[in-house]
């Protein structure tokens, strides 16, 4: 799989923090060549619809996964995921959750809007790292894609 | 009481009583008619006989009488002795003697007394010159009766055992009687005596009889066939007058043994049948009814009377609905009444009235209303604790959104510092210290964002929980007083403020109040953007719910997608904003908790905003404030 395409990720986080953190293991990794950040939920949206700001398709390219958070400033993650589960165009890009909230409400929503992954993140420094690696890993590297 | 059996057998006997009178009275009437006429005849025939009699003798005396042949009948009268010429001789040697009225009329009547069946007459006189001719009893008293003057005398008389009327006139003298009786001294014109005729009144008696008893016969008859008339005529009257009042006691027992309160009343509304329960029903007797039909529409109370009225005029179009209403008492008690009525058509098909059931509901209308009483206490009741339960869910709602916005706003630093603590000491281990410095201040800079957090969260748990007493606030010392807390930011971010003059007082927790106005100008201030005249304005105006004031500023705006996303705890539009994103939500707490509303007014990005908000401008009820103050 490794072979000359170079494999994206849309990080959507409002915590500059946690993005950091996100990016840092994720690029400790070595698994993905590209980590695209946005912190709210309107610029993932243009983002992803390649609008407004991000509406150049060589430079914002479509990704190959989704990191979302739930709550994010302006469009909320629900919100996000609700519109790309809706778009033909997009329903197919894995979207994978990665918030602090644990709350069931949260959960059920997600999964009604198709998430494909549901993951909290954890407090602790290690299994954080662990649990991005393992993510990377699985949805760049051993899950099958179509294109 | 009489029945109408015993009525008709009264009358009957009464008829047939007067029936047999009237025959009676008939019969009688006949009878003495019949008798009377009798004597009549009799007398007629005496008359007649007396009247030839005279005719006879008056021929006689005209001649001076009449010479007859001597004979064994006809001696020479010794009477006539002193008259010449009382017997001659024919030239042939025959005698004859002068017979004189009297001697012929005598000779006449004892001709007639040897036959029954004749009238006999009798010449007599008080003075007779023949002693045979003396009077009998009853004639002596007649020619008595007759010198008083006396013309004519009849009387029914039984002679030799028979019964005879017997009529007598007086004898009159004439010029010719002269001739013979003027030797007495009678004059002419002198009563001189009387002829009785006796008529025999067996045979007239005979025909009579036979009348009476063919009269006897006919009156029997008809009395049989008027009693037997008024027999069977009264059998009929009787047996149809059973069947009336078997009949009318069936309909008598239906309608007045009822429980309901009947009636009938003709279309003139006077009434036609009442029935005795009206009494125990209304107080009032049927007889008030007959006697005053206005007494109905006296009893209904006055509120039910033009509901009753309307039905009254509805029912005589035919189709009336059916009606409660109330009747007062005579102690002035109010009774329900169920009314319920129909018209009623005649035989002929013509409207005859309205026949009405009333039926006391009193009981049934009490405990209606008992029901009814009930049903609207329950009723509050569940709808009050539908508003509890409403507030209740409000409340729990609003927990559980605080406890998940808590749970994530408080657990999100926490990720980073432990985070960052963690690459610190990796990065320590693998003696790389290029990216210490950053981390370590992610690490501070997290535990501040956390301590802001645990600060606002408790400054919001105060608001409602801890009030100060609410005052009468002068909103433009107020807005001085907060403009002045903030020259500071506001010169450094280099915006004009324009506050307008004469803002009204408003009613409230004076440094909550100020609360909210600092944050509004605060956040005006925050995202102002890059716009080059900053301006912030605070005013008042009028408006639906009262006085609105309201802080307008020139800045970024809101999109009205997030009209409502800015008053949430904890969010911000901007990641990188300054604050925890508390602000507006504090404020439209404090807001709403002084019964107000807050809200954000903005023609979209880049336009502008403005935060209104309303506020009692006087002290309100007494509970309003008990509120605020428990809460």
């Amino acid at each position: 799989m490794l072979n000359g395409e170079p494999l994206r990720i849309l990080l959507v986080e409002d915590n500059p923090d946690h993005a950091e953190l996100a990016i840092r293991n994720l690029h400790d990794g070595r698994l993905a060549n590209r980590v695209f950040h946005v912190e709210d939920g309107e610029a993932a949206l243009d983002f992803l619809f390649n609008r407004g700001s991000y509406c150049d398709r060589e430079k914002y390219p479509r990704p190959h996964l989704v990191l979302l958070d739930l709550r994010l400033p302006k469009v909320d993650g629900i919100e996000v995921l609700r519109q790309v589960k809706g778009s033909e165009l997009l329903k197919s890009i894995p979207v994978v959750i990665l918030t602090t909230s644990a709350a069931e409400r949260d959960l059920a929503m997600a999964y009604q809007h198709y998430v494909n992954s549901y993951l909290t993140k954890p407090v602790d420094y290690d299994s954080f790292s662990n649990l991005l690696r393992d993510l990377g890993f699985y949805w760049l590297h051993l899950n099958m894609r179509p294109w | 009481m009489l029945t109408q059996k015993h009525r008709i057998r009264l009358f009957a006997l009464f008829l047939a009583a007067f029936w047999s009178v009237a025959i009676a009275c008939s019969f009688g009437w006949l009878y003495l008619q019949e008798k009377s006429s009798v004597i009549e005849v009799a007398r007629a025939e005496a008359v007649a006989t007396f009247e030839k009699d005279t005719l006879y003798r008056r021929w006689a005396t005209k001649h001076g009488g009449v010479y007859v042949a001597v004979s064994e009948i006809t001696p020479p009268s010794p009477y006539l002795a002193h008259i010449p010429e009382r017997d001659i001789t024919t030239p042939s040697g025959k005698r004859l003697t002068l017979v004189n009225p009297a001697y012929m009329t005598r000779q006449v009547f004892e001709l007639a007394d040897r036959q029954n069946n004749l009238v006999r007459g009798h010449i007599t006189s008080l003075k007779p010159i023949r002693s045979q001719n003396a009077p009998d009893p009853w004639e002596a008293k007649v020619l008595v009766r007759f010198q008083e003057g006396v013309q004519e005398v009849s009387e029914v008389q039984v002679m030799d055992g028979r019964k005879y009327l017997r009529l007598m006139r007086p004898f009159i003298t004439e010029e010719g009687c002269l001739k013979c009786h003027a030797s007495q001294g009678y004059r002419v014109g002198d009563v001189r005596g009387g002829i009785s005729a006796s008529v025999p009144l067996a045979a007239h008696a005979g025909f009579a009889e036979d009348t009476i008893r063919v009269g006897a016969a006919t009156h029997s008859l008809l009395w049989l066939l008027g009693m037997g008339m008024i027999g069977t005529g009264a059998k009929a009257l009787r047996k149809s007058a059973a069947i009336l009042e078997a009949s009318e006691e069936r309909y008598r027992t239906v309608a007045d043994y009822t429980a309901d309160w009947e009636y009938w009343q003709a279309p003139d509304r006077s009434f036609r049948y009442v029935s005795p329960s009206c009494k125990a029903v209304c107080e009032w007797s049927a007889d008030d009814f007959y006697r005053d039909p206005g007494l109905l529409n006296r009893i209904i109370h006055p509120d039910d009377l033009q509901a009753y009225l309307s039905h009254v005029h509805v029912s005589q179009g035919g189709n009336p609905e059916p009606l409660d209403f109330r009747i007062l008492l005579r102690d002035g008690k109010l009774r329900w009444i169920s009314h319920i009525c129909q018209v009623v058509y005649s035989s002929d098909g013509k409207p005859n009235g309205v026949r009405a059931s009333n039926r006391d509901i009193t009981d049934r209308k009490k405990a209606e209303a008992a029901l009814k009483e009930q049903a609207e206490l329950l009723e509050n009741e569940v709808r009050e604790r539908k508003v509890r339960e409403a507030e209740l869910e409000a409340k729990n709602a609003e927990l559980e959104r605080f406890t998940y916005t808590v749970s994530h706003d408080l657990k999100s630093p926490l990720i980073t510092i432990k985070g960052f603590a963690g690459a610190v000491i990796k990065d320590v281990e693998s003696q790389r210290y290029n990216r210490l410095d950053s981390d370590v201040r992610r690490i501070m800079g997290a535990a501040d964002k956390m301590t802001a957090l645990l600060n606002d969260l408790l400054e919001l748990s105060r608001v409602g929980r801890i009030m100060n007493t609410p005052t009468q606030i002068d909103m433009n010392a107020l807005a001085q007083e907060v403009l002045g807390q903030l020259s500071g930011p506001i010169s450094q971010a280099g915006v004009a403020v324009v506050l307008q003059k004469d803002l009204p007082e408003a009613w409230g927790d004076y440094p909550r109040i100020s609360e909210v106005l600092q944050n509004l100008v605060e956040n005006g201030i925050k995202y102002m953007g890059d716009q080059l005249y900053p301006l912030i304005e605070i005013g008042a105006r009028g408006g639906r719910d009262g006085v609105v004031f309201w802080v307008r500023d020139n800045g970024l705006g809101v999109a009205p997608q997030y009209r409502e996303t800015i008053f949430g705890l904890f969010n911000k539009l901007d990641a990188h904003s300054e604050g925890t994103g508390i602000g507006l939500a504090l404020a439209r707490r404090i807001v709403e908790f002084h019964g107000g509303r807050l809200w954000v007014e903005s023609d979209g990005v880049g336009q502008g905003s403005t935060f209104c908000f309303t506020l009692e401008t006087k002290q309100a009820g007494e509970t309003k404030t008990e509120e605020g103050g428990s809460c």
